[in-house]
């Protein structure tokens, strides 16, 4: 029970990162990124590829797989960024079709075939409490916290942060004072994709990659952020880590094959406690 | 028929209204007894709106207690209120740009309309009678504001102060219990407000409890039987027109305003 | 109110009238070609046509909950599923004929669409597309887990024996243009109705409808009855007019294809606009089977191109004009 729950949190952290990506999209654009697994996924080839094909070391594939997230966010936002403005769903709809885009061209380029992608650990493992720690436990446990306290610092002390938090309370205010807000989504964009291949490529190793796995695995990140609130970057963590949690004590206890539909249970249920996100601050709308 | 007969009216009790720590309405009691045309005036923020709000059920006050001839509207929700017969307009033109006119004067009666969902899908005689009457009391709404011949026109490509007009229609088309007119001539000019003041004064009757925001004096001096003054959320006056513009906290409270 | 003040103010009525027809006499034109499909067309054109039709129901069940509610649902294949496996596993486990089946399709395609809308029913716009990815994605599994019923990977086999006698084909083009038919007059019915008009409403001012009576909750509820009703219903003529159901036609992805094919029709629920949605998600795929990775790129970029040039590129060009048009009245 207590090593379920240890390594539900673990891949939880996993979900939060993703999450967190979304979350940075949607407080600064005010859309959901539907595109945002198919990003990562096409990234985790990206290393795959030079690592397993090109047999190049995995420093240079994770370089590439980074290099290739900023790109793609770049272009995403470019492409999206004349639509933000428009009416309602457009936009989102729109990452629809980036998604499309992106999943075949991950078939085209990588094919429909299942492959393996480890990292470069060796299988260490330790016990405390007659709990077993093993090293890409830790590692995911170090990377994650890395993540948040920089990204919070990130958030908290640079102009940049400054900016995005201003945009993402105030929109018209920031616009008033000079703030340049595409530079601003543009760095959430950036900073999403790169949250999304970190989770992507650390996540890969617990099942297998493939043209659909990421982009599903995406959905426990959507039930995080979901769950924390979209407009909550602290809730998103909560959010991961009790995903985590959750889905992992299901599969395990009653049956892992409906995953999904458990998913969609435990979003409703959360939402009908918490609507909104458990972290979001929410004001009635005005008449 | 005798004043019991047409029942209290809107009451409302002690309203207290807040939004985190802003203090929008702050121990308000009125009422808006039947065939009295009564006025709500004071400056931008006084929380009329806030106050139309609370009686149409769109906001929930923190306390107090509002009733409709005697019967307790506590939580009683915004479409059950609708139902009991209280209608409003809005003072930022709430219609849909994708109905013709007639469609969203239509919507005022949706409250009080019986026909079922297998009448909005399949071609059943019921469901065309029902339609038929709802449109034909719709254009009689709209020839009350002059507008019958705007019918079939998409709402989205109507000039906004004659919206405020199809705001009316859809708000008295259903026959309501009570009116709650929200600053119904902003927008509007001189001879067009002129034929506002006439149509609220023939659409008054004996029945109707009528209440009307605005900020243009001469129209509530005019139409108004009594008039209450909101400031900050607090009610600082209540009387006829004449009353109320001979008391000098009301002018102070507006000339204030004009100061800033 | 004296008219004259208000003609000044209403301005010049926008002429709709000739739009309108124009439309109607497409609609009236391409109902009467398809009628003769059957007998001047190749039979595999025959077949196309009437999967087209059958997923232009699924299209319009996407484009009701962006016409009326302006929110994103991509969790279609779930109750598109229901009607069609409902259809399937009658027919096949228990004897129950067509007709039938496609009354208990659709009749359960709403009961899911309600028990899916009831706690989404107060959930705002990410939420709720949230919440239908997860309805999307979870098809599968189910399917898969109960495969005594569902026939597991491979799917059921659906009989055309609607009519003994006639040619199979013939009967799967007719149930689907008689099924797309019924779709389209219903929704051409429901526009103007009591809901039609309040939803309308409430898509635009939501408080407004409220205070008329018709809060949120019952927008939800209705739209979604609505949309997963006709996705039933399209889903039971699916099954008859392909002759198999299987998991691989109910992914999440079919629900994007779906979006794509309402995106492409402008949302409309105009009998042309919808069958040129379904048409244009049924055909590319048939074309480009050798190349399947090449359908959701051409998918997706259609899917963008057409969002530009009716976000954007319009609009740019209709100011661009009405410009022109000012400095040619003043010059
Ligand atoms: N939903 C809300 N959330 C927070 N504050 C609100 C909300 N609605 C109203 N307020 C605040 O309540 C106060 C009263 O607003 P209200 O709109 O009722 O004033 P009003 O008298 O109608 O003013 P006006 O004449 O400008 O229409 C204002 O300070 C406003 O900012
Ligand atoms: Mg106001």
């Amino acid at each position: 029970m207590l090593s379920l729950i240890w390594q539900g949190a673990i891949t939880g952290l996993l979900y939060a990162i993703a999450s967190l990506g979304l979350v940075m999209v949607f407080k600064s654009s005010h859309m959901v990124n539907f595109a945002h697994g198919s990003m990562a996924g096409f990234c985790a080839f990206i290393v795959y590829m030079i690592t397993s094909g090109l047999e190049w070391p995995w420093l240079v594939g994770v370089l590439a797989a980074l290099a290739t997230a900023v790109a793609l966010a770049a272009i995403a936002y470019f492409a999206i960024a004349p639509l933000i403005t428009k009416e309602g769903t457009t936009a989102t709809i729109a990452t629809l079709g980036l998604g499309l885009m992106l999943q075949g061209l991950i078939l085209s380029l990588f094919g429909a075939n299942i492959v393996n992608l480890d990292l470069p650990l060796p299988s260490w493992s330790m016990q405390v409490l007659g709990l077993r720690i093993t090293l890409y436990e830790l590692v995911v446990l170090g990377v994650a916290t890395f993540i948040v306290v920089f990204l919070f610092l990130l958030i908290d002390r640079t102009r940049l942060g400054i900016a995005f938090r201003t945009v993402s309370t105030h929109a018209f205010a920031a616009e008033v004072c000079g703030l340049s807000i595409r530079r601003v989504h543009l760095f959430a964009w950036i900073a999403s994709a790169i949250l999304g291949v970190i989770a992507a490529v650390l996540i890969v190793p617990t099942t297998f990659l493939s043209s659909t796995t990421v982009t599903t695995f995406m959905l426990q990140a959507f039930a995080a952020t979901v769950i924390g609130g979209f407009d909550s970057l602290p809730g998103s963590i909560i959010g991961g880590i009790l995903v985590g949690i959750a889905t992992n004590l299901f599969a395990f206890y009653v049956a892992p094959e409906f995953m999904n539909t458990f998913l969609l249970v435990f979003i409703f249920t959360s939402l009908t406690i918490f609507p909104g996100g458990i972290l979001s601050r929410r004001a009635g709308g005005r008449v | 028929m005798d004043m019991a007969n047409h029942g209290a009216g809107l009451v409302a009790k002690e309203i207290k209204l807040a939004f985190g720590g802003l203090q929008v309405l702050n121990n308000v009691s009125v009422s808006f007894p039947p065939g009295v045309i009564t006025g709500l005036i004071g400056p931008n923020g006084a929380g009329k709106t806030s106050f139309f709000n609370c009686l149409t059920g769109l906001y929930r006050p923190n306390s107090g207690d509002i009733s409709l001839d005697g019967r307790a509207l506590k939580g009683v929700s915004a479409s059950r209120r609708a139902r009991l017969g209280i209608s409003r307009t809005f003072q930022h033109v709430a219609l849909s740009p994708e109905l013709s006119v007639a469609e969203n004067v239509q919507f005022g009666l949706h409250a009080s309309r019986k026909s079922g969902l297998a009448d909005a899908l399949l071609p059943l005689p019921s469901a065309w009678s029902d339609r038929e009457e709802s449109r034909h009391k719709a254009i009689e709404a709209l020839s009350l504001v002059g507008l019958s011949h705007l019918a079939d026109v998409p709402a989205g490509g109507v000039a906004p102060g004659t919206l405020r007009l199809v705001e009316l229609a859809r708000a008295m088309v259903g026959r309501p219990r009570v009116l709650l007119l929200d600053e119904p001539a902003a927008g509007l000019n001189s001879s067009e407000t002129k034929d506002l003041v006439q149509t609220l004064r023939q659409i008054a009757s004996r029945e109707l409890v009528m209440v009307v925001v605005e900020h243009d004096m001469d129209l509530i001096m005019q139409i108004c039987d009594v008039i209450n003054v909101l400031n900050f959320g607090t009610l600082i006056a209540a009387g006829t027109p004449a009353e109320v513009q001979a008391n000098p906290l009301v002018a102070e409270v507006y000339l204030g305003a004009a100061d800033d | 109110m004296s008219e004259s003040t208000l003609s000044r103010t209403a301005g010049p009525t926008p002429n709709a009238g000739l739009g309108d027809r124009l439309t109607r006499l497409l609609d009236v034109a391409l109902l009467l070609l398809l009628l003769v499909v059957p007998w001047v067309a190749p039979s595999f054109w025959t077949y196309i046509l009437a999967l087209s039709l059958a997923n232009a129901i699924g299209v319009l069940s996407v484009s009701v909950v962006i016409r009326y509610a302006g929110e994103v649902s991509i969790g279609q294949n779930f109750f598109i599923a229901v009607g069609a496996y409902a259809v399937a596993i009658l027919q096949a486990r228990l004897g129950v004929p067509f007709p039938v089946g496609v009354a208990f399709g659709t009749l359960l395609g709403c009961v899911m669409g309600l028990a899916f809308a009831w706690p989404s029913r107060k959930l705002s716009g990410v939420y709720l597309s949230v919440a239908t990815l997860a309805l999307g994605l979870c098809v599968p599994e189910l399917l898969l887990h109960w495969t005594d019923i569902t026939g597991g990977f491979e799917g059921i086999n659906v009989k055309p024996n609607l009519v003994a006698g006639v040619p199979g084909g013939i009967q799967q083009f007719y149930v689907a243009l008689g099924g797309f038919a019924i779709v389209v007059i219903a929704l051409a019915r429901f526009r103007h109705s009591r809901y039609g008009i309040a939803l309308l409403t409430a898509r635009h001012h939501a408080k407004a409808a409220e205070a008329f009576g018709m809060p949120l909750a019952s927008v939800r509820l209705l739209v979604f009855a609505l949309s997963a009703g006709i996705a039933g219903f399209g889903g039971s003529i699916l099954a008859f007019a392909s002759s198999t159901v299987s998991p691989n036609s109910f992914t999440f992805w079919s629900s994007v294809y779906l979006l794509v094919g309402s995106v492409v029709c402008l949302y409309s629920t105009k009998p042309s606009a919808a069958f040129f949605g379904g048409l244009f998600i049924t055909l590319l795929p048939q074309l480009l089977s050798d190349y399947g990775e090449l359908v959701e790129i051409i998918y997706g970029f259609t899917l963008f191109v057409v969002i530009y040039l009716f976000n954007i590129v319009l609009p740019h060009l209709q100011a661009a004009i009405r410009r022109k048009q000012a400095r040619n009245g003043h010059g």
